[in-house]
């Protein structure tokens, strides 16, 4: 198919020019700034849209196998399509957990019959995610996951996580870890500070997720396995991975699109739906983690996708519990990012194509000929309300439900065949 | 002036002035009370509801009390061998409780947040009687009643509030109050036992409570939760009594006129001495008594009208 | 719109009436209490038991008493009526008790009053004496004494204002404002 006329973003050139686009056999035949002239039948419109690669979302959480009434692996690929999300990393918190070669195989066939974006699984650092004994990785690897980790909670003992990383490094697989220290964590359930306690809940510090940051910066300096660290939210951790950076250690990171956006302020009414690990922070975090992405400090933007069913997030704010689904609204994200904090598109296009294609040693996240053709209309100027009709996620739970975007996503196109169109 | 509030959930929503209402017309309603007939029948046919999630003898039984005397009816569900154990949420459980058209809930909740929650839900009156850490309306109101009705006004009085600030909603609730109507609060507690971002509350703090002694009008006493020693936020009791416990040699420290307070129920030799609790600077019956007198008065402003516009 | 209905000097007149009704019908003062209901009523009181005192010698204990939680209208109403202190610093058990009120209507504020009184203990009797009638009953209610009869257009309130001694009536003003 042909596609024409329209803005073509390349993060891998880092350039943006109106052209066509030609896609043969699932691939990237070839692409022609300026127009390649002549008519083709069925050729996709594109006048007026932005094209760019098929977004890659290296933190999501599919439920699949285990809690499918929260989301399942067919569904959260709808979300990612009508997304423009053409790839997702699902996290192994499943049930059971992706800790052996036979979850990860079902959970790769499954995707092949079914999904209808492509699905990276991730597997557990350790068995049960319990971080008492090493999983399979070699096996796993062999069965098909990208990358390892224990999201959801962190590898409790030091000298565990340093096993971890360098039975990960003895397969090659990149390690992405979440920092959150459970006895500094406690009881909590929003930041803690002054608000916290005005709202009468229990407080996460920020050294929760510092102290477990400075811990895997430091193993992964010792060992030389880098690191990825996932949603980061607080401007010490922030500061800790630059200093690390400096010193050479190979640690890069994400953030939310949330903590980019919103801050604890949100959390004011018991809103359930502003409630998820790590908890929206202050607005000095925030600033901090928008200077950190213009910097280059932040590598990647990843939603950290966590669907939870209506009746489990409708509880007291003590008792619902953390996490709330992106993948619709990673784009959107971007777009404020771009319009409301000036923030370069490109750039930002960069952390969710080609930055985590690269830290998870995969394809795509470019249009260059030969690449996949993981392509993504996008309207830029169009306004749309996020209602909940229009979640295709099985869970509804987001801050941003009823929201007006500007930008949406009108065609996604995986391995050259259009999964969604508005 | 008008009360138009549908409910009552905290401190923080009042205006000096609703608190200085509520103080006055409490003496009217404390007066019932010392009759032979303990009873008026301003809210008669009304129901009220009190839902105890969180065990609790003192604060239901004068919620209890104080809607008899005004002849309302009431019923008390409290958690044991209820639905509420049985997995029912809160907000369903509600509803039920509504779909029999009470005029009046009372709730008392272990987490914050869910009586606001119900105030916007239900077309019922919602009184908040205790929600997680957040506040406890009721109780601060009748601390700031017994000070005004010894003190005669609370402008200028030192309160000191001792104890495990950090869980006690008693305490934000006074904080609001008292501030609001121009006392000064002192917080006293260990470190581990301060809120976080207590600076940016309106009292001052203090880390040891010999000092603070000698200037304070009314020195109050919060009860400290032995579930708190397992958490390790303190070694062990003798530490926690000797450092933060007021015992005799503290309460001779008083200044002429002080008296001592507490919510109640006590730990009788933890925060507090025999000496403390029953010397003659204790107002604590007064409190119990003056809380009749004050939940009165919150029932009759929030049911005595055909409907209080919020 | 107030005016003014009646001078200072027909109010004494009317104050000096009832005092020589009551007078006259009461033999012996030794039982007998006041009453007065807020907060006109409390001012016609202060008034009798001046002139009692000065006429008969006789100190008559006097008590306040707010009808608010006694109203037979509170679900009626928009917002809750004001409350105010009873103010009874004395048995009624077995006494004879002047209820005194400014102005009779419909009759429903007695009625609140008598009951709160009963709730307070059981008077031997109970006599009501009102400043003005000004018909338009709704109860079996009746005065025992009375200074006058007014007729008043419905709409219109009479109210008793006070001078700065919070005893001596100033002025009878009636104003076109219904509560």
């Amino acid at each position: 198919m042909w596609i024409n006329g329209g803005t073509i973003f390349d993060p891998s050139s880092g350039t943006a020019r109106v052209g066509d686009i030609q896609v043969k056999d699932g691939l990237i035949e070839g692409v022609h700034p300026g127009g390649a002239g002549g008519a083709r039948a069925g050729a996709v419109d594109a006048k007026g849209l932005w094209v760019l690669p098929g977004l890659i979302d290296m933190h999501v959480h599919l439920r699949d196998p285990g809690f499918e009434y929260k989301e399942d692996i067919v569904s959260g690929s709808r979300a990612a399509a009508a997304g423009g999300v053409t790839a997702m990393a699902c996290m192994p918190n499943t049930d059971p957990v992706n800790d052996n070669p036979s979850v990860t195989r079902y959970i790769v066939q499954k995707a092949a019959e079914r999904a209808l974006v492509r699905v990276l699984p991730v597997g557990a650092l350790t068995k049960g995610l319990k971080g008492t004994e090493l999983a399979e990785m070699g096996l796993m690897k062999e069965a098909g996951i990208v990358a390892v980790s224990d999201d959801g909670k962190s590898v409790e003992s030091a000298a565990m996580m340093r096993r971890a990383l360098e039975y990960a490094a003895t397969f090659g697989l990149p390690v992405i870890t979440h920092c959150q220290d459970r006895g500094l964590s406690g009881e909590g359930v929003m930041n803690e500070g002054a608000l916290s306690s005005r709202l009468g809940l229990g407080g996460i510090p920020a050294a929760c997720e510092d102290v477990v940051v400075a811990r895997d910066v430091l193993l992964s300096g010792y060992t030389g396995v880098p690191v990825h660290i996932t949603h980061l939210s607080t401007k010490t951790g922030l500061d800790i991975v630059r200093q690390a950076r400096k010193s050479g250690v190979k640690v890069t990171c994400d953030a939310t699109p949330h903590h980019l956006l919103l801050t604890e302020e949100r959390t004011g009414g018991y809103d359930t739906d502003a409630k998820m690990y790590p908890p929206l922070r202050t607005e000095e975090d925030r600033r901090a983690l928008v200077k950190g992405l213009k910097s280059g400090v932040i590598d990647c933007i990843a939603t950290d996708h966590a669907p939870h069913a209506k009746d489990e997030k409708d509880l007291d704010f003590d008792l619902a519990p953390f996490g709330i689904i992106g993948l619709q609204t990673l784009l959107p994200a971007l777009m404020l990012l771009h319009r409301e904090h000036a923030l370069d598109f490109m750039d930002l296009l960069k952390k969710v194509t080609v930055n985590p294609a690269g830290i998870l040693k995969v394809e795509g996240g470019t249009l260059s000929p030969g690449a996949r053709a993981d392509i993504v209309l996008f309207d830029p100027g169009k306004e749309w309300v996020l209602n909940e009709g229009a979640v295709l996620s099985k869970s509804k739970n987001t801050p941003f439900l009823g929201m007006k975007f500007t930008g949406m996503v009108v065609r996604t196109i995986v391995a050259g065949r259009t999964v969604f169109a508005a | 002036m008008k009360w138009a509030h549908k409910d009552l959930i905290g401190i923080q929503e009042l205006t000096a002035g609703e608190i200085g209402h509520i103080l006055d017309m409490a003496s009217s309603f404390k007066e019932i009370s010392k009759r032979d007939i303990k009873k008026v029948p301003t809210l008669r046919g009304k129901t009220v509801v009190l839902l105890f999630y969180e065990a609790s003898t003192r604060t239901r039984l004068s919620f209890e009390i104080a809607a008899k005397r005004l002849s309302a009816d009431t019923t008390a569900l409290s958690q044991a061998g209820s639905s509420f154990s049985k997995g029912e949420t809160i907000m369903d459980a509600a509803s039920n409780v509504m779909a029999m058209a009470p005029d009046c809930i009372v709730i008392r909740y272990p987490h914050a947040g869910i009586p606001r929650k119900m105030a916007e839900l239900l077309p019922c009156s919602v009184i908040n009687a205790g929600d997680g850490y957040h506040e406890h309306p009721t109780q601060a109101l009748l601390d700031m009643y017994s000070l005004k009705e010894r003190f005669g006004s609370l402008k200028g009085l030192n309160v000191a509030i001792v104890g495990d600030i950090m869980h006690s909603r008693v305490a934000r609730s006074n904080v609001y109050g008292l501030t609001r109507m121009g006392a000064r609060v002192t917080l006293v507690a260990p470190k581990t036992l301060l809120p976080p971002g207590v600076e940016t509350w309106n009292a001052r703090v203090s880390t040891e409570l010999d000092p603070v002694i000698p200037s304070a009008d009314a020195v109050m006493m919060l009860r400290v939760q032995m579930e708190r020693l397992n958490e390790r936020f303190f070694p062990d009791i003798r530490e926690y009594s000797t450092f933060y416990g007021l015992n005799r040699k503290r309460v001779e420290a008083m200044k002429d006129g002080a008296v001592i307070m507490h919510p109640g129920p006590m730990n009788r030799g933890v925060e507090i001495t025999h000496d403390a609790a029953d010397s003659a600077r204790s107002i604590i019956l007064d409190q119990v008594e003056n809380g009749v007198a004050i939940r009165m008065t919150l029932l009759y402003l929030s049911l005595g009208g055909a409907a209080n516009v919020d | 719109m107030r005016e003014k209905a009646i001078s200072q000097r027909e109010i004494r007149d009317l104050l000096n009436e009832l005092a020589t009704k009551l007078m006259q019908d009461i033999a012996s003062w030794e039982d007998v209490v006041f009453i007065g209901v807020r907060s006109g009523g409390v001012l016609v009181a202060r008034n009798i038991v001046k002139l009692i005192e000065e006429r008969a010698g006789k100190r008559i204990p006097l008590g306040t008493l707010d009808i608010g939680l006694y109203r037979d209208d509170l679900s009626k109403r928009l917002f809750y009526p004001e409350v105010r202190r009873t103010d009874i610093p004395f048995s009624v058990e077995g006494k004879r008790v002047v209820l005194i009120d400014d102005v009779l209507n419909t009759g429903r504020s007695v009625r609140a009053a008598i009951d709160h009184i009963v709730d307070l203990g059981r008077p031997r009797r109970i006599y009501l004496m009102v400043l003005f009638d000004r018909g338009g009953r709704e109860l079996p209610i009746q005065p025992d004494f009375v200074g006058r009869q007014v007729d008043i257009p419905e709409e219109k309130v009479l109210k008793l204002e006070a001078g700065k001694d919070e005893t001596t009536i100033r002025d009878v003003i009636l104003s076109g404002v219904k509560k």
